[in-house]
């Protein structure tokens, strides 16, 4: 690992000065799980490395206006089970507990996760899903950007480098919508995903759909939202139905051939997957 | 000191050395470890595991995969379980830290260390210090886990000896004893 100067600021407006100073030369580091890697393998070699860690005011999840407000140092394990999560958003914890293995999820932060811009991680998919945004902010102010948004490419956000990534905002999801997540996972358990899929449909008395949202991960630079879930809208979830808008992903997805699958195999396992995580979704809708 | 110490302290005197190249970078820690209060001056890509074996001799931790998949070196930094490998050591000023170390009571094992030995928790040894963490972890949070959550929190630490059973039977046992 190359070295570098090491700076663990008290203070937001001390991490601005610090980026307002160094540019492209600084790099932030929260949980550092996945930072650390890249800094050994010397991918990333900053000069200054800021280490988020003594900011209080990045940690701590409120209720607001009906949206969970998350701090960015909030940790993958207090995601998965803080009572607020848990109470409004069950999904996010849900999702949030099947991520790598414990020890990660103890360390690794929901900033972090963000601003890495991994198209592969659980998170971003998700987020997408719950049309939640993201606080940016620096010494010239906040501003707040839709996750959909966010994501530029592989590694790549819209994070400019004199900013930081201080609050994750989700909006609370209609109670009874179905929600249903799953991933494939060809190696192991606690790997990144070769294709995760997150789905959120409502029903009315009658069981016709009124609302469908799909995403998916790892199968693209960066998460998609799928609109041809659009043509649940209106009539009862049917096997016809769901296996067209699962076949529409084939042309929307673009994967690449790793240890998990070539890009052919990915493509097809994003189709069955889809089905499957909509099936379930509307399964679990109630009215 | 047989042989093999002493090879290892070769080792050792090796990547400190190494330590001072870069020393008007030095970053000055405070951490708790095992209880014990130290300060001490660090090179600032130092990694945790590095700073335990390396400068504070603390061998115990072992370092497996360096990616943080193995758990090998699975520590307690403020009481999470953390890969001392993705962990730098000066993000951990401020710091309790606990390695396996810091778990037996003097001479008296803990009833998870103890649980270990009676019941087939280890062959060879190389996971063990990491496994006792998790598992001490677990304890604390879970006085009483079934055999699901026990699989669930010790999922991200790997052994290639015992074929996991006895390292959830020693779990267990040591969940009962502690009952008792």
């Amino acid at each position: 690992m190359e070295t570098f100067q090491f700076h663990a600021p008290k203070q937001l407006a001390e991490v601005y000065a610090l980026l307002d100073e160094h540019e492209y030369d600084a790099q932030l580091i929260a949980g550092g799980t996945s930072l650390v890697t890249f800094l050994k393998q010397q991918l990333v070699q900053p000069d200054h490395l800021i280490h988020l860690g003594k900011i209080v005011a990045l940690h701590g999840v409120k209720l607001v206006d009906n949206e969970l407000h998350v701090g960015a140092l909030t940790t993958y394990r207090d995601l998965e089970t803080h009572p607020l999560v848990l109470e409004h958003l069950p999904q996010i914890a849900e999702v949030f507990g099947q991520v790598a293995t414990l020890r990660i999820r103890e360390v690794a932060t929901i900033g972090g996760g963000l601003s890495q811009g991994d198209p592969a991680q659980d998170g971003p998919g998700l987020w997408l899903l719950l049309n939640a945004r993201v606080v940016l902010s620096s010494s010239s102010g906040e501003r707040e950007i839709a996750i959909a948004d966010f994501f530029e490419d592989y590694y790549t956000t819209v994070i400019e480098p004199n900013e930081v990534l201080t609050e994750l905002r989700i909006p609370v999801p209609d109670s009874s919508a179905g929600f249903s997540y799953s991933k494939f996972l060809p190696r192991s358990e606690d790997d990144y995903a070769a294709v995760s899929v997150a789905a959120l449909v409502s029903v009315d008395a009658s069981g016709s759909i009124t609302a469908a949202r799909l995403t998916l991960g790892s199968v693209s630079a960066t998460p998609i939202l799928i609109s041809d879930v659009d043509q649940l809208i209106g009539q009862p979830a049917s096997e016809q139905l769901i296996n067209a808008v699962a076949e529409s992903v084939r042309d929307q997805v673009d994967p690449l051939s790793d240890v998990r699958g070539s890009a052919a195999y990915k493509t097809d396992m994003a189709v069955v997957f889809t089905g499957r995580t909509l099936t379930t979704a509307a399964n679990n809708a109630g009215s | 000191m047989g042989p093999g110490l002493q090879t290892l302290d070769l080792g050792m005197e090796e990547i400190s050395m190494d330590a001072s190249v870069d020393d008007q970078n030095l970053v000055t820690i405070s951490v708790r470890i095992n209880g014990e209060s130290l300060q001490k001056e660090i090179r600032p890509n130092l990694l945790l595991i590095d700073f335990l074996r390396y400068e504070l001799k603390l061998t115990g931790t072992k370092e497996g995969c360096s990616v943080g998949v193995c758990g090998a070196c699975t520590v307690l930094v403020d009481d999470k379980t953390t890969s001392a490998c993705l962990y730098l050591a000066a993000m951990a000023d401020g710091s309790e830290i606990t390695t396996v170390e810091g778990l037996a009571d003097n001479e008296s094992l803990l009833p998870i260390q103890q649980s270990f030995i009676d019941h087939g928790g280890f062959q060879c040894g190389i996971c063990t210090a990491g496994q006792l963490i998790a598992a001490k972890s677990l304890l604390d949070h879970n006085p009483k886990p079934d055999e699901s959550e026990i699989k669930d929190w010790m999922m991200g630490n790997l052994c290639r000896c015992t074929g996991y059973y006895g390292i959830i039977r020693s779990i267990e046992n040591a969940a009962e004893q502690t009952a008792e």
